[in-house]
């Protein structure tokens, strides 16, 4: 299971096994526990769990298809289980979504984590003023539903709080091994349960700067108001808009092709549109994927990703070099011969010997080191993709090396210039 | 009366890293840090370049428009003067922006003339005329504006506007072509720019005309100014200066507000307007992630007005751009939504409940038909960025061609480096035939209405 469990927004998290005792211990920052009843476990007048408008409840248990009951009842909002794998949300006193999860459930007993998030619908009202998704995990398994309904608000009024069962007096009581169930106040996503109850991805190596959102307390929160101190706010609001700079650069360039042209070794058939690299190499410009995009000033690298697939129908393997560059003119045929002004054409290659011919028609994604941006006057950049194929020995001839590019990738990202160089990190 | 606040904001900036050091506890509180800040917020929506619309060859290796001469009495060509549409998009303007297409194009091409004026006519070119055009509408919850960007494209001199043909040769010849300012109407007058600061929703059409040979054409966001009234709700900007480095009022020490005046008041320079800003930049700013259209230079028909959608005929899932996957596979080809990753939220990425990983709200939005060949069916779009995530867009059967929508998340990881591979999986429900799609788009979007 993955740890910490427990977060901000929790306001009841008990676990411990199946003894109700242990299960009504509040490992949460509140750390106020609930009332052992019969069957399951409660608190009168709860009102950290009148949460009408947003919250998400999460439930680990063992269970096979026999087994059925309440995990969480308040008033006429409930999280049901029903017997062979249904999974119910119910509110007021209604059946919103019963998620089939039948396929998930087996004779056997298996370990799964229910999560019931409920959170605004932008642009809904009435009946389809909120939000509810259901996930489903057989942790034993893997396997994973999910369904997504719209609904009305609950007009729940303060009551009492039943956990694992749905009175204090243990009817409805579920008939599983209950493990822990997890109360929180804001709508968690698919990810974020899987992330904290099931397994935690590893940290993951990035191209270029994080960025962190800083968040800035609401005027509700007065914390702005006359009579208090005006510092953290703006301190805060200084540090959040720092944070921002990146906010809205998307994707430069996101291709998935709808063409899946294969291309030669010898480049038959692409020779208008294809451009040597006057350095020599023998590295050829495809005018195919060339990509004209507006740099965010912000950015000062990118990292790419190609998907290409490649193979041959007669010989040994050929090595494909891949190339993305960035340029500040769209080639070198804008520059003539004497011209004193070179373009700028950065770019970074990757080497591939592979054949791609198993069943499906495969290949793989191919990621670059960071590239550095050349930029045209406007601040733009031209992207493109180069190819070279060049013999490590063996049979047949370069000519009959066949590739064809599936996606075409051009993320922004900012790499703070090292120790001893001008500053251009902030 | 109406008060307005109004800021030039092109040109480059980036945003500075304001010294927070000042504004710590125990220390007094002096204009210039404070100011600082203010300005820092004010320069956040001045870096959109945000993509809204991208469509090209996008490795096609053969043009519509042919090398040869029109053949008479059979469909060689592209109508003279005939528009085809090739892309569309939908997508919720950045409040300061608007925008500019660029696009890389070959001289334009041959086209056919309509009807033959018999056999007596040995040819029926039309001549090498090409434009790109944008048809935009403006959306802010009024009278929408539509409005029409042309651009001619310069024609080949080759016979039979031939592109070249010799190595290398279409690299010699690309041009690259501007539509700049494209705005609603004319933003000179201040209570104009200030109808579309609000949140408007704009819808892109991008369509060639005659022998057109684009390369690739992209429509960006570019900052231009930002124009609010004093009573609007939803601020972007603090609007502290005319320009991001212009004069601004003079604050003696820190209020809540400069004009506590209502109606228009002045609710800048003080705490509660940083407040508001930065709760509305994290909640309403954030990236263009896909935009895809069914458009293929290589496979269209020269007699298309919109390009061929992909039909979806089979009731069992398929990926969209591959129909051999029946599932979400993220070791497949898909979009990137790595970059998504520098507009996560607090909200949705507790620090310490998941440290490695990031989602976004999104907004996928689908140009669909529920018919296809076969008959009328309804069908589902799902959007999935993850094992667990996804969205779901639905198109009835039988629904005329039109935009289709759902709201949800996507996982986007820690952001480039941290692989986020999204795909499209598709499938019919009920009926017979199938249904069309023609373009995916998906942006952020977190929980504020569509205009």
């Amino acid at each position: 299971m993955a740890a910490p469990i427990t977060i901000s927004d929790t306001v009841f998290y008990g676990d411990g096994g199946t003894s109700l005792a242990n299960l009504a211990i509040d490992d949460s920052q509140r750390a106020t526990n609930l009332t052992v009843g019969v069957g399951g476990i409660f608190e009168a007048n709860s009102v950290r769990m009148l949460q009408n408008a947003e919250r998400t409840i999460d439930a680990r248990f063992r269970a096979d298809n026999t087994h059925a009951g309440y995990l969480w009842s308040y008033g006429g909002q409930r999280f049901t289980v029903t017997a062979g794998g249904t999974i119910n949300a119910v509110v007021n006193s209604a059946t919103v979504l019963a998620l089939d999860a039948t396929a998930l459930f087996s004779a056997s007993t298996q370990t799964y984590v229910v999560s019931w998030a409920m959170g605004p619908n932008p642009g809904g009202s009435g009946a389809t003023a909120l939000r509810s998704e259901l996930n489903v995990w057989n942790v034993s398994t893997g396997a994973h539903v999910k369904g997504v309904v719209l609904h009305s608000a609950p007009t729940q009024t303060l009551t009492t709080a039943v956990l694992w069962a749905g009175t204090g007096a243990g009817v409805n009581a579920f008939t599983g091994t209950r493990t822990s169930l997890r109360f929180s106040t804001s709508f968690h996503t698919a990810t974020e349960t899987y992330e904290e109850l099931i397994a935690a991805s590893s940290t993951p190596t990035l191209a270029g700067e994080d960025r962190t959102h800083v968040v800035v307390p609401p005027q509700s929160s007065a914390i702005g108001d006359d009579g208090h101190f005006a510092g953290p706010i703006s301190a805060l609001a200084a540090a959040a808009a720092a944070q921002n700079d990146l906010r809205l650069a998307g994707p430069l360039v996101n291709i998935v092709a709808r063409s899946r042209e294969t291309h030669r070794g010898d480049r038959v058939g692409d020779e208008p549109f294809t451009l040597a690299d006057p350095d020599g190499s023998g590295r050829y410009l495809y005018l195919h994927w060339l990509a004209y995009r507006a740099i965010p000033p912000g950015v000062s690298h990118v990292s790419a990703r190609v998907f290409i697939q490649q193979w041959r129908t007669t010989g040994d393997d050929d090595d494909l070099e891949i190339s993305v560059y960035s340029m500040d003119r769209p080639g070198w045929a804008y520059r003539p011969a004497s011209s004193p002004v070179a373009i700028d054409d950065p770019h970074t290659s990757v080497t591939r010997n592979a054949d791609d011919t198993s069943a499906g028609g495969l290949g793989e994604w191919v990621d670059f080191d960071n590239l550095r941006i050349a930029r045209d006057l406007d601040g733009w950049s031209y992207f493109a993709l180069g190819f070279r194929v060049s013999s490590p020995g063996g049979s047949g001839s370069t000519a009959d090396q066949l590739w064809t590019v599936k996606a075409f990738i051009v993320d922004p990202i900012f790499e703070a210039q090292g120790a001893g160089l001008p500053g251009l990190g902030g | 009366m109406a008060r307005y606040f109004r800021q030039n904001i092109y040109g480059d900036s980036i945003v500075p890293a304001p010294a927070v050091e000042p504004l710590l506890g125990h220390r007094l509180a002096r204009k210039a840090p404070i100011v600082a800040g203010m300005r820092a917020q004010d320069r956040v929506v001045t870096q959109s370049r945000r993509v809204v619309l991208a469509a090209g060859l996008s490795g096609a290796t053969s043009w519509l428009v042919p090398n040869t001469d029109p053949v008479t009495a059979a469909d060689t060509h592209p109508l003279v003067g005939v528009v085809r549409t090739v892309a569309r998009e939908q997508f919720t303007l950045t409040p300061g922006c608007f925008l500019e297409l660029r696009a890389i194009v070959g001289l334009s091409g041959q086209t056919q003339t309509a009807g033959f004026p018999g056999p007596s006519d040995p040819s029926a070119a039309g001549g090498a005329d090409g434009q790109i055009r944008l048809v935009t509408t403006w959306d802010d919850g009024g009278t929408p504006i539509v409005r029409t960007f042309t651009k001619s494209l310069p024609p080949s001199p080759r016979e039979f506007a031939a592109a070249p043909t010799a190595q290398g040769g279409q690299f010699t010849e690309i041009r690259k072509v501007v539509i700049a300012n494209i705005q609603p109407e004319s933003l000179n007058n201040t209570q104009t720019l200030r109808r579309w600061c609000q949140p408007t929703l704009v819808t892109l059409e991008l369509q060639h005309v005659g022998g057109a040979r684009v390369v690739d054409c992209v429509v960006v966001e570019v900052p231009y100014a930002v124009a609010m009234e004093s009573d609007d709700a939803v601020w972007c900007s603090h609007v502290y200066g005319p320009s991001v480095d212009g004069a601004g009022p003079l604050i003696d020490y820190p209020y809540q507000r400069l004009s506590e005046t209502t109606p228009d008041g002045n609710r800048r320079g003080g705490t509660w307007q940083l407040q508001d800003v930065a709760h509305n930049q994290a909640e309403r700013l954030g990236p263009c992630l896909v935009s895809w259209t069914s458009y293929d230079e290589d496979d269209e028909d020269v007699r298309m007005t919109e390009a061929a959608p992909v039909e979806v005929t089979s009731s069992s899932p398929r990926v969209l751009n591959n129909s051999s996957l029946g599932a979400y596979d993220a070791t497949r080809e898909g979009w990137s939504l790595s970059a998504g990753a520098y507009a996560r939220t607090r909200r949705l990425n507790d620090p310490v409940g998941m440290p490695n990983n990031g989602v976004i709200p999104i907004r996928l939005r689908v140009y669909c038909q529920g018919t296809a060949t076969g008959g009328n069916s309804g069908g589902v779009i799902r959007f999935q960025s993850g094992p667990y995530e996804w969205v779901e867009a639905t198109v009835a059967s039988g629904a005329a061609a039109g935009w289709v929508t759902a709201w949800g998340h996507a996982r986007v990881g820690r952001g480039p480096g941290d692989a986020s591979t999204a795909q499209c999986i598709v499938w019919r429900t009920g009926g017979s035939g199938g249904f069309r799609i023609w373009a995916v788009r998906v942006h952020h979007q977190d929980r504020v209405v569509d205009p």
